[in-house]
This record gives structure tokens, sequence and C-alpha cells, in this order.
């Protein structure tokens, strides 16, 4: 529960905030992506070029910010974080993070179902981020 | 020789014999041996779900056109082989009105000319048409429709033509009412008989057969006079005829726009294609009468299109799927031909839904039409014009049968409507409106650059194994003995590198007298010397290839490196390759090494049998090279075909990305030997590059709506989400096509169509479209009556590697065996209990409660044969090879697919009572066909010579105990001296014993494109014969239990649900 006792402005949730924000843009943009290929508007190849581009950076970008919810004691951050890193996990473990351009389209609806998920995931982290930061700031 | 389509039912011979008797009995109840009705000859036709009778059928017969019978899967041909005479006589008497030219004493019917009729047994388009109808059975078959949800939408067009339209939706193979006649209770419904009713269908009725005034053309050979419906109506008795003759017939005043449309558009003429109409012209040359309609009716002239009687926006009536309009089953072939209506219904009944397509099939009896006139296709869906659109406006506007679009016709299309027939007029110079199945001459808008010309370069590698083995010699053998006959003319062209742990480029430009080579040492940074003589056209530069190719033999005997850098062969090519497109061929003798492509060995004995075997049956990682590679080449237009000759590990899984993606081919010959595989080899490359090819080639199915196209199963790589693009495409490619439901479907028939856009190796663009037409059904019954087993299997076993892959090999035995018993359990809950006694079947006297639909009536032991083939058995089994041969499956056709599977298995020995059956004495080697076996070692003994043909091989099972005589006979050498490892083939010795061996065998090879190697096993062979013992799958193995314990645990399973 130090999420909600720290006082005065709170950097690391500013920063979370950003971030959230930066992910929130490229699920945003994932999804645009996928969208343009089910539309047939780009092919296979360019939509895993583009797509794969992001995928890492996502990974990393959400595993830096929950680990470091667990290093400065933030646990209900980090528990509300930790599904997630570990579904990453997962998916780079098996290999599966990457898009293969022979088979995208098997399972681009099952895509767009993850894709969404994510973006309500990452959206809801936004607002907590953003409420634990004004608490904070308000809080004395 | 066509290919043999089916494996045998283990009980093959007594069901016959059953038949047989009950044939004899149904005979001689009808009093006097008097054939059973044509009705029902017909509907057992239908039916005949006869187990496929392969081994002794096929073999020896090409196979003919065989009933469009949904769920049966062989041609029928054993009638072929034995029609006994008394069923000869039977037509006569059962057709009279058709046969009257053949039996004097009757008397001609209407206007049937001499010469119509003499010229009516020699077509051939006719003879196919099963189903006839007559007055009495009109009823039950509309009631049939009924069931099928299919209308008599002709009614309104042909009033007067009562007694005949009911037959007119009877699509052949499709609903007749199952509860009248009893399954298959006379297997005898050959295929020479229907030949020889070439007037076996009712006119007026039949929407396929026009009886369009003039101009007479093919198909309507058997109609000589228009519009006579009694002369083809056989059925009826003479009485019955009289009395349709005054209404059963479109009235003559009906003719009368028809005439007018024949003076308004003369030009439908310039449409004839003289070259395959010919047979029709002659017909027309020798009719001697005139016309009775043409001089009936005074042609009208000046009759506007416009002022046609026909009503505005009345549509023909759809058209029927008919086995003559359909695609032919080789080409397209769906796994159920009647579709449920909506999702829940196909969940329930748990049938996967799909279609294998095999766009290049060596099909002779059915060639593809070529068309060069306007390619019309609609302006929304794309779809091209096909036999079941459906006209309106008297030919003004068509109605696109997959989108429901309404179209106008271009106006060089343009024909009007026969109102008698509700076809165009100008339908038989339309063979695209015929048949389900054409090819249109592409026009310039369907080329994104010139033609490209057929392309081989050969990528061989010279390690020191290639050597040593003898592969190289084999491959450069068999490449000179190829050259002569690739395709493409003057057209191809060929180049040729070579590799070990350096690139060796050979230039071979004709005016340089020799071949240059270069070699590049420098392996991080590919460099292809600048010269664009790497590529050369094959006519110009022949005799420096032929030298090139003496010189690399002679050459790289001193080798001596053990390294192999397929990434950067691969890469080198690749940058050759690239302006032209076309085929790579590789061979390649170690597991890659070298800086790019670098494949690491996996370890494998230690996790085979555990849940980790899935990994290796996947790319690895570093096989992310190959992956990219491929798409890298598929967007050049070029596929890869692989030959792998490891000693070793070679990571097959890895390298297969390689063809999968570019729609290439695998061929894997573990430890190569020249002396023993190299035959195989040699047949199966020079097939490789001889064989007809379609280059740069793109494939698309549309289907209409409501159905969704889920997977595809191939070689290919999907460019957009239903844009197949294969680099090549040949014969031995086929793909299967996994569908779904999406939506409740509301009409009564769906629509898919297959396009191949490809470049013919003469240099032409062509369109292949293969239609298929499917009627949406409501009720269980139809669903699992119109099964087909082979498109079912197939599936379920591509389902069943993809599950294998993706999870487990064990998840994928269970899935197949779930399929079955959920199959099977939604039988079960959905039959009435009425129904159940006549068109169920059981499989074994212990069974009674194991209720199978007739069609289905052979999966369970698919399912066996399934769970402990090579592909997904419990048995420790080399990842290589099981890659190898999940790869294949994927990519065979339905026969070898189904083949592997469920092997045939001969006797190599002639037995007693292969006599013939009139005179008893015993038949020449030659003229016998070869039944086969049980895969059971009830059926093995240790004094008989066997083989088992499984389409990769044949293996040939020598017993110890056979008779000296014999093995000397057919060896030419005793038992204890065959040896397995040198035995390359029979030889040849003239004895009756010999020949039939020896024909046998050559039958078996002639089924297959692949080249099957004889594999010798010997009964005393330690090593061998527990191989072989284990592909007789319906015993007891190691693998699992025998096909009977399955039955019965399939019952139990069922009776739990």
């Amino acid at each position: 529960m130090y999420e909600l006792s720290t006082t005065g402005f709170d950097y690391t949730m500013l920063l979370a905030l950003l971030s959230s924000g930066v992910l929130l843009a490229i699920v945003v943009y994932e999804l645009l992506l996928l969208t343009d290929l089910e539309g047939n508007d780009i092919n296979s190849i360019e939509f895993c070029k583009k797509y794969n581009k992001f995928i890492m950076p996502e990974y990393i970008v959400q595993a830096v910010f929950t680990v470091w919810f667990l290093v400065t004691f933030r646990f209900v951050l980090f528990l509300l974080n930790a599904p997630v890193l570990y579904y990453h996990f997962q998916r780079y473990q098996t290999r599966t993070h990457k898009n293969d351009p022979t088979k995208v389209y098997s399972h681009t609806s099952k895509m767009g179902n993850h894709l969404m998920l994510k973006l309500v995931f990452y959206m809801v982290m936004f607002f907590i981020y953003l409420f634990v930061l004004l608490f904070n700031f308000f809080s004395d | 020789m066509s290919k043999r389509v089916y494996p045998t039912d283990p009980n093959n011979m007594l069901v016959q014999q059953q038949q047989q008797q009950q044939q004899q009995q149904q005979q001689q109840m009808q009093g006097g041996g008097f054939p059973p009705m044509p009705m029902q000859q017909q509907q057992q036709q239908y039916q005949h779900n006869q187990p496929p009778q392969v081994g002794q059928v096929s073999l020896a017969q090409p196979t003919g056109y065989s009933s469009y019978g949904v769920g049966q899967p062989t041609p029928p041909t054993t009638q072929m082989i034995s029609p006994p005479p008394p069923q000869q006589q039977n037509n006569n008497t059962t057709y009279p009105p058709s046969t009257n030219n053949y039996t004097p004493t009757a008397p001609p019917p209407v206007a049937a000319t001499p010469t119509a009729a003499a010229a009516a047994p020699t077509t051939v388009s006719t003879s196919k048409r099963q189903y006839v109808v007559d007055a009495d059975n009109s009823a039950m078959l509309s009631n049939a429709m009924g069931n099928l949800n299919v209308n008599n939408s002709s009614n309104h067009q042909y009033p007067t033509t009562t007694t005949t339209t009911p037959s007119n939706p009877q699509p052949t193979g499709y609903p007749t009412s199952p509860t009248t006649y009893p399954v298959a209770s006379n297997p005898m419904p050959p295929t020479t008989q229907q030949q020889q009713q070439p007037y076996g269908y009712p006119v007026a009725s039949n929407p396929t057969m026009p009886p369009t005034p003039t101009p007479p053309t093919t198909t309507t050979v058997s109609n000589p006079t228009p519009t006579y419906p009694v002369a083809s109506n056989p059925i009826p008795p003479t009485t019955q005829q009289q009395q349709q003759q005054p209404y059963g017939y479109p009235q003559q005043q009906q003719q009368q726009p028809v005439q007018g449309y024949q003076q308004a558009y003369p030009q439908q003429q310039q449409y004839q294609q003289p070259q395959q109409y010919q047979q029709q012209q002659q017909y027309n040359n020798i009719q001697p009468m005139p016309n009775p309609m043409q001089m009936a009716t005074q042609p009208v002239s000046n009759v506007p299109y416009h002022q046609a009687p026909t009503p505005s926006h009345q549509y023909t009536e759809q058209v029927v799927p008919t086995p003559e309009n359909l695609c032919p089953k080789s080409y397209m072939r769906m796994s159920m031909n009647a579709i449920p209506h909506q999702a829940s219904t196909l969940s329930k009944i748990h049938i996967p839904l799909g279609c294998t397509i095999h766009p290049f099939a060596n099909d002779e009896a059915n060639p593809i039409p070529v068309i060069s006139s306007t390619i019309v296709r609609c302006k929304r869906c794309r779809a091209y014009i096909n036999p079941f659109i459906s006209w309106m406006d008297g030919g003004g506007r068509w109605r696109c049968n997959v989108c429901d679009m309404i179209n106008d016709t271009p106006q060089d299309y343009f024909s009007p409507i026969d109102l008698t027939t509700g076809k165009r007029a100008d339908i038989n110079t339309r063979p695209e409106l015929v048949r389900g199945c054409a090819e249109f001459l592409a026009t310039s808008e369907y080329t994104i650059r010139g033609p490209q010309p057929p392309s081989y370069f050969f990528v061989i590698d010279v390690c020191y194994e290639s050597i040593v083995s003898g592969m190289l010699n084999c491959a450069i053998e068999s490449i000179k003995a190829s050259l002569d006959n690739m395709p493409g003319d003057s057209r191809a062209r060929i180049g040729i590198l070579t590799f070990d742990d350096s690139l060796h480029f050979y230039n071979l430009k004709s005016s340089f007298g020799r071949p240059k080579m270069y070699v590049v040492t420098e392996m991080d940074n590919i460099f292809v010397p600048p010269y664009e003589e790497f590529l050369v056209n094959l006519k110009e530069s022949r005799t420096i290839i032929d030298s090139c190719l003496d010189l690399i033999k002679q050459m790289e005997r001193k080798t001596q490196k053990v390294e192999s850098c397929l990434g950067s062969a691969l890469k080198a090519a690749l940058q050759i390759c690239q302006g032209v497109g076309g085929k790579i061929v590789v061979l390649q003798s170690y597991i890659p090494r070298g800086p790019f492509g670098k494949l690491p060995i996996r370890e494998f004995q230690s996790v085979l049998g555990t849940k980790k075997e899935t990994q290796l049956l996947q790319p690895q990682d570093a096989g992310d090279f190959y992956k990219d590679l491929g798409l890298a080449c598929s967007s050049h237009h070029l596929s890869v075909d692989l030959f792998l000759f490891a000693t070793g590990y070679v990571d097959v899984a890895s390298l297969q990305c390689l063809p999968q993606i570019t729609g290439g081919e695998l061929f894997y010959f573990p430890a190569f030997i020249a002396s023993r595989d190299g035959q195989t080899f040699a047949a199966n490359l020079m097939h490789t590059l001889t064989r007809p090819t379609g280059w740069e080639s793109v494939m698309r199915v549309r289907t209409s709506r409501g159905i969704s196209t889920n997977v595809y199963h191939g070689n290919y790589f999907l460019k957009s989400s239903d844009l197949l693009s294969l680099p090549t495409v040949d014969a031995d490619k086929s793909f299967t096509l996994q569908m779904g439901i999406s939506d409740t479907i509301t009409s009564k028939y769906v629509a898919i169509q297959t396009a191949l856009l490809y470049t013919h190796s003469c240099g032409e663009r062509r369109v292949r479209v293969l239609t298929v037409s499917v009627p949406v059904v409501h009720t269980f019954p139809e669903l699992f009556k119109y099964a087909d087993i082979a498109v079912v299997t197939s599936l379920i076993s591509k389902m069943a590697i993809d599950k294998a892959l993706a999870s487990s090999l064990s998840d994928a035995r269970e899935a197949i065996a779930n399929k079955c018993v959920d199959i099977l359990t939604a039988y079960k809950s959905t039959l009435s209990s009425g129904a159940a006694s006549s068109s169920s079947v059981t499989l074994s006297p212990q069974t009674p409660k194991l209720l199978l639909p007739e069609s289905l009536k052979h999966l369970p032991l698919y399912v066996v044969a399934m769970v402990k083939n090579i592909v997904f058995t419990s048995k420790a089994t080399n990842p290589d090879i099981r890659a190898y041969f999940m790869h294949r499956m994927k990519v065979v056709d339905l026969t070898s697919c189904l083949n592997f599977f469920y092997p045939q298995f001969y006797s190599l020995l002639r037995t007693a009572q292969q006599t013939d059956q009139t005179t008893g004495e015993p038949l020449p080697s030659t003229s016998i066909v070869p039944t086969t076996l049980k895969l059971s070692s009830d059926q093995l003994s240790r004094a008989g010579i066997f083989i088992l043909v499984n389409g990769f091989a044949i293996y040939m099972y020598v017993g110890e105990a056979c008779p000296p005589q014999t093995v000397f006979d057919v060896f030419g050498c005793d038992f204890a001296s065959l040896d397995p490892m040198t035995f390359q083939g029979l030889s040849i010795f003239d004895n009756e014993q010999s020949r039939y061996a020896r024909k046998v065998i050559e039958m078996a090879r002639a089924n297959y494109s692949e080249y099957q190697r004889i594999i010798l096993v010997k009964s005393n062979d330690r090593q061998l014969n527990p191989e072989f013992t284990s592909l007789l799958i319906e015993d007891r193995t190691l693998e699992g239990g025998s096909y009977y314990e399955f039955i019965l645990q399939l019952q139990q399973r069922i009776q739990k649900n």
C-alpha cells in the first residue's frame, strides 16, 4: 500500500503514466494494422514487418515498469501488472510473440481479441496511474 | 491410367458375394430373372456405398466416371469388369425406347431418325447421366426433393411437363428417399451399362440437355430431333409413353420465339469451336431429315429480343448440380455434398466441412476445355461465369451464384434463352456454361509482366558425401536425361550452381564454347559475379550445358570437403533467378552449415515419445532464415524443390519451410545409397523436371455468403487473406481447404469457386476455373448420407497434423479418435428410430449397437490406420522421417493420402481361383486383376509372396516356406540368396508367375506419380519383418489395438455418450 502513502509529486507515477500512454498508442497502431490486414490493404509480409517492430519495445516497457513497481514496494500495481508480464514472458519463451507471415491469417481473429484485451488493460492502468498520481499530489 | 481411388474394404469379397446373392434373389423375386426396375438400379447407384473394391479394379481399369454418388469413394469399377450377361439384356428390356436401335423388334418411338440413333451410341458426353425418372416415381422423387429443400421451380416455365419436371432438380448422387430402396442391394449399375443409355434422360426435364433446335451440338446428339421427350424417356412402358406424348412436351408455339432469336442473332454460329464439336457437325451433315420442328414453325424474323414473350425479370431456373455440370471430383471434391444451413448444425454433426482442390489433376477422362472468348465475371465478387448462374431478362442479365449480384451480360457474350429448356441457345458452344471446369485464356489485364519462361536452376551440393553416396552422378545423369523433355520448348532456361564450402558459378553463354566456372569463397557477403549468363536458354546453350554437367561430374571427384553452405548458395540462387522466377532445384547432402542458415543439430533420442517431441517437428529458431528466404523466393515467383540425402540428422522440419512456402516439393532419402535408392531418386527428379507445370500462379477460392474459408493445407503462401501465391503448380500439388459456416445460409445452393491464374509452359496466361455447387439441406440424415469419406479422412488427418504440431502427438492421436466418436455419436443421436435400419450399417455382428452412416462406414478403419501410421504413431520414430511424411501428407492428393494410411496389400502369387469364369480355364497372367487383401496377418502366409503398396514404397514380403520353384520363377534365385540390400526389382523371366508378379508391380506403380522402390522383406529378417508387420494395421501391434478392439471400444464410448 505504498502507492497511496507517498506524498508530493510522484515521478514514478508520472513516468508510468507516460509509458502506459505509449503502450496504448502501440496497441492502437497494432489494431489499425490488423484491420488493414483484414481488409487486404497490406499484405502479410508487410504487416508482420511493421507489427513485429513494436512487439519487443512493448514487452520491455511493460516489464521494466512492473519490476520497478516491485522494487519501490508498490505491490498493488505490481500485482495488477504481473499477469500481463507473465503472459508476455510465455509468448516470448514459446517464440510465439512475433508474427509469422505464413500463419498470420489463421489467427487474425484471436489476435484481434488479444489486442482489444490489452487495450482495455492499458487503459485501466492509465487511469489507475493517473488516480495514484493525483491522489498523492493532493493528499497533503 | 487413372489413379486408384481407394483402399480396399477388408470385407470386399464377402460383400460382393453377398450382393451378388442378393441380386440373384431379387431377380428371382421379380420373376423370370427380370432385372430390377431401372429406378432401383438408379437408386442403387446413388446409394452405392460399396466399399471400394479397388484391388480388383482400378488397377486394371481406367477409372471411368463414377456416379456422383456421395460418399461413394470409388468409381464402381468392379461392375465394369464383370457385367453379368443378364444385365445387358435387362438393359434392353428396361429401356425399350432408348435401346430400340439395338433391338429391332421394338418400334421406333417418335421421330428418332436412324442416323441419329446410330450417332447416339458414339457420344460419350451423355452416357454418364444416370438418373431416370418415370411418372410413377416422380412423386417419390419430388418428396425426396422436398426433403432436400430443392424447389421444382421449373414448373412455371413448363406448365405442361408435369410428369417429367420432378426429375429436374434431381442431382445425381443427391437425395432420393432413403427408405424406398434398400441400400446397395444391387451392386451392378455398371458403367458400361451407363454408356449404353445415351437416351436415359428426359429431355425436357433436364436443364443441362437443351433440345435446342439449331444449332444442334454434341450434347444434343442424344436428342436428335430436338423436342421428343418420348424417345428419351426410358422407363415408362410404351403405353405410358403414348399418354405422355401429347402433354409431356413444350408446345410448338413456345418454340417460335426461339426461331426468332436465331434469326435475330445469327452470330452464335461464330462461337462454335470447330475442333471440339466436329463430331456434332458430322452429325449435322448426315442428318437426312428436315427437322420437323423447324418445318412446323415458321421463323419469325426480326423479332428483337425485347419483344420476346419472356416476361421481364424472369429468372431461368437455378441450375441443379449434376455430375455433368459440376466440376469433376478429381479436381475439386467436397467433404459433404450437401451443406447444413447453419453453423450450429455443422458443429453438431462434427463432420469437418472442407474440400480438396487439385487443380492440375491428371484426369484424362475429363479434360478441361480452353476457352478464348470474353471472360465474364461478376462485378462485385469477381466470380467467373459458370454453369450455376441464372439468367434474367431473357439472357440480358445474369445473377451471380456466389454473391447474388445481378450483372449485365456483355454485348458480345449475349445469347437469347431457349424457352423450351431455360438454357441459352448457344449453350453448346460455351463449355464454361456446361461444366464447372473451364480454362480461360487471360487477357493482358491478368498479367503483371511478360509470361515467364519455364526456368530451372539447379543448386547442387558437391560435398564429399554427395560423391561417395553416388548422388551427384545419379543427379547429373537424370538431369541430362530430362533436358530434352522439359516443358516450355524453346523458352526453357537452365542454370547450375554447385557448392561445398564455396560457391561455383557456371557461365553458360553459348558463344563461349565451354562453360566458365567462377568460384566464390567469400561467404559472409554473397557476391554473384556480374554476368547474366548463369541462367541461359536451354536450346541455345544445349551443348555447353551438357559439357558443364560432364565437367561437374569429373571435377568434383577429388573433393573431400564436408562443409555445406546451403544458405549462401540459396541466397546466390535467389539473386540470379529473381528477375525470371521459376524453380530452384536443391540437392543437399548435409545439414546446412556455414554463415547463413546454419542449423544446429538437435538432440532427439532423449525426447522421443515425450511432449517435447513436437518441437523437433517444428522449425527451430535458426530455421527462420529459411522461412525468410522462402518468403523472398515466393515474392519473386520462385519455388524451391528440395531433395535431401543426409546420412545423419538433417532437420527436415526446419528445411521444409522452404518448399512449403514456395509451393515446391520435398523429397527425403534417408541414408542415400545410389545402388539402392538411385532409381527412385532419378525417377522422382526426372518427373519433377518434366511434368507439366504452371508458373507464377495465384489461386483464390470464392464462396457463397455464409461460408467462410478457415484454413488451407498444402504448399502455398497466403499473400492476402484469400489469395494463395503458388510460384509453380503441378499435378503433384493438392490443396485442402477447411471451411466453416459463418452465417445462416438462406439460398438453396452454395457455390464454391476456385480460380487459378497461371502461366502455361507455352507462354499463355490462363485462368482455370473450377466451380462446385452444393445443395443446402436441413435434415441430419442427409448430411450424413452425403458425406464423402475420402475427403473427411483427409481433412481429419490434416487437422490432426496441425494439432500434433501445436500441442503433441498424443493429443493428435486422441483428437483423431475423438473426432470419430463425435461423428458417430452425433449420428446416433440424430438418427430417428425408423431410419436406423435402412440407412445404417454395423461393422461386425459383435457390435450391433454401433451404427454408422453408410457413407462413413470406413471411418473407424481409417482412424485405426491413421493412429498407427508413421505420421502419428507412438513408436519412436526419427523426427526427420516423421516431419517428412507430415509435410508430404499435407500436399499429396487424396488417393495417395488415403493409400498411405491404408496401404494396398496384394498377393503376388497367382491363385487357383483366378480362372476364366465361363470356360474354367486359367486366365493368362496379363488379364488377371489382383485382389486387395485385408491388412492383417491372417492374410499373410509363410508360403507366399506379398506386396504392400503405400504410395511411397512397395514392401515385398517373401515367406521362407514359399515353394522353391515359385521363388525361382519370380526372382530367378533361391530364397537364401535374396538380399534386401541389393535387391533392385524383379528381373524378367519367361513364365506365368513372373509375368503376373511384374504386372502387379507395374500396375501398383502406375497409380502414383511418385516412383516407389521395392523394399524386400524376408520373413526371417529380424529388422525389416517387424517394420512390415507394423504396417498391417488391422492387427494388434505395439502401437495400438486391433481394428476389432477399436470397434468394440467405439461402441462402448458411443453408448456412454
